[in-house]
């Protein structure tokens, strides 16, 4: 498995969704932040950040959805 | 043909939230209750904080539809969730069940905390939110459904 898609593995984990829609959700979101979710870089993944929070904040409660974008975060800056 | 957002003015709204507000905490106990009405509930193969993530995703949908601030949560939550759930085996014939189930429970619900004077009114809102959304979702599902035929 390459980096990327061990990224997107991490994103769709870190996100905090239920089993379910967490890999199409997160990749809908990254699409649409012009992000290809295969291809998926820290660099990307800061650029989607407003868009990932966007989607989340409507599945997840308040300290759910903190918690997954400190996780979010925590990839974009760490890789 | 009226659109919900039509249907209520401020004091309408303001009670039909609260009314769902009061309503929100015992919506996880309700939907778990309710389960036994659905010969295909598939409720029981998910935990409870999971269940709370798709009620989060109604309230989001209703407050929008409540407040008239047009429908990008509801098309948001419907391309990201109906696509896995139509994975995962639920038909658009099913979701037809289930959301008569839902529409039904939620009115004798919600409808009682409503002003008796304002309730007939607070019945046509709930009518137009639920059948628009029950519409697009259905349309949605059939469109997935022959997609993967």
């Amino acid at each position: 498995m390459n980096a990327q898609a061990n990224l997107f593995d991490a994103v769709v984990e870190a996100s905090g969704l239920v089993e379910l829609i967490a890999p199409f959700t997160v990749s809908r979101l990254l699409v649409a932040a012009d992000v290809n979710p295969q291809d998926v870089t820290p660099e990307d993944l800061t650029r989607a950040l407003p868009s990932l929070e966007t989607g989340l904040s409507v599945y997840l409660g308040k300290d759910d959805l903190e918690k997954a974008l400190g996780n979010l975060r925590r990839l974009a800056r760490d890789g | 043909m009226p659109q919900a957002s039509d249907l209520a003015d401020d004091q309408l709204r303001a009670e039909i939230a609260q009314a769902f507000r009061q309503l929100r905490p015992s919506m996880l106990a309700n939907a778990e209750r309710d389960a036994d009405l659905d010969p295909n509930s598939r409720i029981e193969e998910f935990a409870d904080q999971d269940l709370e993530q798709f009620l989060n995703a109604y309230e989001a949908m209703f407050m929008e539809a409540l407040e008239g601030r047009g429908t990008a949560t509801r098309d948001l939550i419907l391309e990201t969730a109906l696509p896995p759930i139509i994975e995962f085996g639920q038909t658009s014939l099913d979701m037809v069940r289930s959301n008569v189930i839902s529409a039904v429970m939620m009115a004798h619900r919600l409808l009682p905390l409503v002003s008796e004077e304002r309730r007939d009114d607070a019945a046509r809102w709930l009518a137009a939110f639920l059948s628009g959304y029950s519409y697009e979702a259905i349309g949605r599902a059939q469109a997935l459904e022959a997609e993967r035929r």
